[in-house]
């Protein structure tokens, strides 16, 4: 038991880290794409014209499956066969910030994108400022996938 | 400066000449009229109820119009129309041209026809229904007209769930004088009917309404199929007379470029309406009032008597900067297409400063670093560019696109730094890796967020001398350079162990910051503890500070995440790309399609997060806004634009 740790560990781990990351914020943006576009789809029965903009608000949860997935890819890129179990741990614990926060995140960000196209169904000019409330939550999916850039890049062991 | 000096007037003028007036001052256009009904109160509105009934007429009209004939418009739309860009006229062409167009009976017209057409989908509706009714009955082995009562016997055709045939069945058997012949079945109901004695109507329909049975009435003469068929033809009739209709109304559809003119020529008379609901009067004099900016004083004065010849009484002065002064703001070309920044969060107050010309550099360097890619720079710059020069765009669109052709110098110039290109497609020497020195770009950001912060504190201070508050700019800026300076010194000191002197310096400049503001920062109060407890609470507010450097650190995060994406596109392209013909052709889809996606991703983000840097770290250390925009007596033109030899455009 212990050998088989040893010699194949650091390769599962690995990909279980790869794994976390891409699910996990994949499960959240897809939930999040989701809730905004089904707001989107209420303005779209009255005003078809609206189409566009209400794309871009939708687009917004959908972020953090994009970086769960770039993590995931360079992730990748550093799983070799017989590496470590320390090294393949490093990476599991490397996927996690943008996996959990991108879970999580992508279903607030979505709330707040629906609550934007109200803006955009009653007073459309300012359809803007309700894209600055949904950015303004993506921004920890950003600091979260940054660190796990980080954790990928710069610990080593 | 940046904000345009303002002076008041109030005019006395005769009555007679408003229209005139109105006229006039529409070409001149930097006017931004006051209600004096709020502050003469003792004199009435000079409202008048034909003008407003007119217009309110005239505008219904042309918005019906527009509305119904939007559907037959044969012009071209789309990229071909944008590039033409809209017609352009002067004010008088536009009433010459609108008195021409007889509205009213094309109003008439185009409703008349409406009506028919409406009428004749309401036929064909009924038409659909009937025909849909007759359609479980083509099976009928007779004509639908036979089903009818008799002396003695009833008749009803009708539905019932097919589920329930059985139980129906075996009631019918306590029933042997009744006559049920099922015709066809489908979406699980069963259609048929039923012949039954006049005497025994009750307890059948009873026993029918028991078993679900709805009755169906059926119209016509012959069989269901060959009622259907007549159906059918006449339906056709139906339609091609609606074409007909329809055409005509296309035909009509083709004065939409007259009915724009009158759109924007009510659009007009509805601004000066509005102006002149704003004076007040006697029966033969209008008080108006209003501001202008004072380096036109004179043309205006000019104007005025140009117009009125001697009948009118002006009197134009200084405005007081506490009043609610309208703000129009000037700036130079490279400095407005920033003014869409500062429009978003507030227009400044008349005695504030204009923080476009302030925030652009900063703007400018963070959107950079945000967005830094040098592929992504050209591209933007080239896209910017080819628009501006070629689609004619109206004045608000032109500064957006400009602001965009700016920035994209800042995100080549941080390209470059960062040496990517479309995420490393090809290496470039870089002075900063963003693989490596993270902790580099970190100091970086957070170094500029201290440049950004102390440069929106000596604004304030700029603001206090300006106004002569020198000890307010003492207090209130000295003493909060010196806190923060102070520490930062004495920690950095501290933790480069660059010795005792500079630490030392540090700790004493701090203190004196610090004690400065729990002395001074509350002197509002009235009472010693009072005033000593809100400098306390003012030095609290260090806390923020700490806050709002570390905010800085979404500089890096920003340009690292993009660089990141950029970065495994490239890699995925990578893996594709050398798997034969079919692998370039998927390379080049998914580096075209997602490196366009992550710019889209990465500008909004920079946008969003440099534009949020901006209204809550920098604004937050100066700036109040609020102050209200300067409105030109002008429409915005939706159709048409109209040219104005005369008029400013300043704002």
């Amino acid at each position: 038991m212990m050998e088989f740790f040893v010699n194949y560990g650091g390769v599962l781990f690995a990909m279980a880290g790869m794994f976390l990351a891409v699910t996990m914020g994949g499960i959240g943006s897809a939930r999040g794409v989701g809730i905004a576009g089904e707001a989107a789809a209420g303005v779209i029965v009255e005003e078809p014209e609206k189409f566009a903009k209400s794309l871009i608000l939708q687009l917004l949860p959908g972020t953090q499956g994009l970086y769960g997935f770039v993590i995931g890819v360079l992730a990748m890129l550093q799983v070799q066969a017989g590496m470590s179990f320390q090294e393949g741990f490093r990476i599991f614990l490397a996927c996690l910030p943008v996996g959990f926060v991108g879970w999580k995140s992508a279903y607030y960000q979505a709330k707040v994108a629906a609550a934007g196209i109200n803006i955009l169904a009653k007073n459309e000019e300012h359809l803007f400022k309700g894209v600055i409330y949904a950015v303004m939550v993506e921004t920890y999916a950003i600091l979260a996938f940054v660190f796990s850039i980080m954790l990928l890049y710069t610990v080593t062991i | 400066m940046a904000i345009v000096e303002m002076s008041v007037f109030t005019l006395f003028s005769p009555v007679a000449k408003r229209e005139m007036l109105l006229r006039e001052l529409q070409q001149f256009e930097d006017v931004h009229f006051r209600d004096m009904t709020l502050i003469e109160e003792d004199l009435s509105s000079v409202e008048d109820p034909h003008l407003a009934a007119y217009l309110e007429e005239g505008q219904t009209r042309v918005n019906y119009l527009l509305n119904e004939l939007k559907a037959y418009d044969s012009r071209e739309k789309g990229l071909k129309a944008t590039l033409k860009g809209l017609p352009s006229y002067s004010l008088e062409a536009l009433e010459k041209k609108s008195a021409e167009i007889e509205e009213k009976e094309l109003f008439e017209q185009v409703k008349a026809l409406r009506a028919e057409v409406d009428g004749l989908n309401q036929k064909l509706q009924s038409l659909k229904t009937t025909s849909d009714e007759l359609e479980p009955w083509e099976e009928l082995s007779f004509e639908v007209s036979k089903l009818q009562d008799t002396a003695v016997t009833k008749v009803q055709a009708g539905s019932f769930p097919r589920r329930l045939e059985e139980s129906f069945k075996e009631a019918l058997l306590d029933y042997p004088d009744v006559y049920y012949e099922k015709v066809s079945e489908g979406s699980g109901q069963i259609y048929g009917y039923f012949l039954y004695l006049k005497e025994q109507a009750l307890e059948v329909e009873d026993l029918l309404r028991r078993h679900g049975f709805s009755a169906i009435d059926l119209e016509g003469e012959d069989r269901a199929g060959k009622e259907r068929e007549k159906l059918a033809l006449e339906k056709e009739k139906v339609l091609k007379e609606k074409a007909l209709k329809e055409e005509e109304l296309k035909k009509l559809a083709l004065k939409l470029n007259e009915i724009e003119v009158l759109y924007e020529y009510y659009e007009n008379l509805n601004l000066k309406y509005r102006a002149s609901k704003a004076f007040v009067g006697t029966d033969h004099v209008d008080i108006s009032s209003g501001f202008i900016p004072s380096h036109r004083k004179q043309e205006f004065e000019k104007q005025l008597q140009e117009t009125l010849k001697d009948e009118y009484y002006l009197e134009v002065k200084e405005v007081d900067p506490e009043d609610d002064v309208p703000v129009m703001l000037k700036n130079n070309a490279l400095a407005e297409s920033f003014s869409g920044v500062t429009g978003m969060y507030a227009m400044p107050k008349y005695n504030e400063i204009d923080p476009t010309p302030l925030l652009a550099p900063f703007y400018w360097l963070f959107f950079g670093m945000m967005g830094a890619d040098i592929g992504y720079g050209i591209l933007l710059l080239i896209l910017s560019a080819l628009v501006l020069k070629f689609v004619p765009l109206k004045e608000s669109m032109k500064k957006n696109l400009k602001f965009f052709f700016y920035l994209s110098f800042g995100l080549i110039f941080w390209g470059v730094i960062y040496g990517s290109f479309f995420g490393g497609l090809i290496k470039l020497p870089n002075l900063i890796d963003t693989n490596k020195d993270f902790i580099t770009l970190l100091i970086l950001s957070v170094g500029l967020g201290i440049v950004h912060l102390f440069f929106g504190l000596g604004i304030k201070g700029y603001m206090l001398i300006r106004d002569k508050k020198y000890l307010d700019a003492i207090y209130d800026v000295l003493f909060w350079y010196m806190a923060i300076a102070g520490a930062i010194v004495f920690f950095l000191a501290g933790a480069m162990d660059l010795g005792g002197q500079y630490k030392m310096v540090g700790k004493w400049v701090m203190i004196i910051g610090m004690v400065g503001i729990v002395l001074f920062g509350g002197r509002a109060a009235k009472s010693l503890f009072g005033r000593l407890g809100n400098g306390v609470y003012e030095l609290y507010g260090i806390s923020g500070y700490i806050g709002d450097i570390v905010s800085y650190s979404r500089l890096m995060a920003l340009g690292l995440s993009g660089g990141f994406i950029a970065l495994s596109v490239n890699i995925i392209v990578g893996m594709v790309i050398d798997k034969g013909i079919i692998g370039l052709i998927f390379g080049v889809i998914i580096f075209v399609v997602f490196h366009l996606f992550n710019i889209f991703l990465s500008m909004l983000s920079a946008y969003v997060h440099t534009s949020r840097l901006t209204y809550v770290e920098f604004f937050g250390k100066f700036y109040e806004g609020g102050g209200k925009a300067f409105k030109p007596f002008r429409t915005e033109p939706k159709y048409i634009e109209i040219n104005n030899s005369q008029g400013g455009r300043t704002s």
